[in-house]
């Protein structure tokens, strides 16, 4: 059978060595919250063992997307105006803060030896994440679900539901424990 | 981090999923694990409720893939698997040394899926993506949307090769 390989069969199997060899890109998105930290562990634990039999080596990209900075209508008498102060001194604790959560998010991979790197973008976090995965051509996404209620959800739109449908790639949704009742 | 996981897949034959099996495969099951494939089948009429009263509850039991791949005992279930993913299933059990077995499930497919989960322990559960647009999936209802709310475990979704946004 070897020998009646078509020339479009030997290119795939030269596309799958290729793509073997380059190794499965996994990004993780985290935001604050504790379900992007458990998303991350469970990628952790479930795709970047090192003990895994699979040939295909693992890249890990943790991403965090800053929300678009809110602008702060301060009235003042007649007028309205933003204290250019202000704007900064949000900007910079939006930074820490984002800085915060990748330190977390770093330690957690230096606890299992995993070698990560890590891509901050500014924009909506739905949006940021889909444009990530083109950008960085992710094999594959890990987001975590903070469990909206229905309502909330479609209220306040669910992020995990936007990558799940508009991400280019496979999307895995990682759901944080239930607690016992 | 164990070589012990049950990892499901969701599978109603249409490309998408069958997309997604050859994915949980080549990207996801390792080496002596439990791949088990969920399918469900939409309750029909009276005519088959007699015959798979049997089964309507609690689904069909565990079909390890030697007998999956017979027609005589699929026909049973009035199921004919095709050659495509027979043909995966038994790669990935030769290859992975996987252990692969089918449930099969009468009744909704969103709900049954989240049963599976349950009741079968599943590490994570692959399914494909039809990729409907917002408005057909808000009208239709979709199953995918559902399983990612509800199902217990983590959900990977593959889309269909030819998903164009």
């Amino acid at each position: 059978m070897a020998e009646q390989e078509s020339g479009a069969t030997a290119e795939q199997a030269a596309a799958k060595m290729k793509a073997e060899e380059e190794g499965m890109r996994v990004m993780v998105a985290i935001d604050e919250s504790d379900g992007g930290l458990y998303a991350l562990s469970w990628t952790l634990d479930h795709f970047m063992a090192s003990s895994s039999t699979l040939a295909r080596p693992r890249s890990l990209i943790v991403f965090h997307a800053q929300q678009p900075f809110q602008q702060f209508v301060v009235p003042a008498g007649q007028g309205v105006f933003v204290s250019a102060s202000v704007t900064d001194s949000m900007r910079k604790a939006q930074e820490e803060n984002s800085a915060h959560v990748l330190a977390r998010a770093m330690k957690f991979c230096e606890e299992r030896n995993v070698i990560a790197e890590t891509l901050v973008m500014d924009g909506e976090p739905k949006e940021m994440i889909c444009q990530a995965v083109q950008q960085m051509s992710v094999d594959l996404v890990v987001v975590g679900s903070r469990g909206l209620g229905k309502f909330k959800r479609a209220f306040l739109g669910s992020v995990s539901d936007y990558v799940a449908h508009h991400a280019k790639c496979p999307v895995v949704i990682v759901k944080p424990p239930k607690e016992d009742h | 981090m164990g070589g012990d996981r049950k990892i499901g897949v969701a599978l109603d034959f249409s490309k998408s999923s069958k997309t997604a099996l050859a994915w949980a495969i080549d990207n996801l099951l390792d080496k002596g694990e439990t791949l088990v494939v969920v399918h469900t089948i939409p309750k029909h009429g009276k005519s088959d409720e007699t015959k798979h009263a049997l089964w309507a509850k609690s689904g069909s039991p565990l079909i390890p893939l030697s007998e999956f791949r017979q027609p005589e005992v699929m026909k049973q279930y009035d199921l004919e698997v095709d050659a495509e993913v027979l043909d995966l299933l038994d790669t990935a059990s030769r290859q992975k040394e996987a252990t692969i077995v089918t449930k099969l499930y009468w009744g909704d497919a969103r709900e049954k899926l989240c049963d599976a989960v349950e009741e079968l322990k599943l590490d994570s559960l692959v399914m494909g993506s039809r990729g409907l647009g917002q408005i057909q999936r808000i009208l239709l209802g979709s199953v995918t949307n559902y399983v990612l709310s509800h199902a217990a475990c983590p959900v990977v979704i593959i889309k269909d090769p030819d998903f164009k946004n």
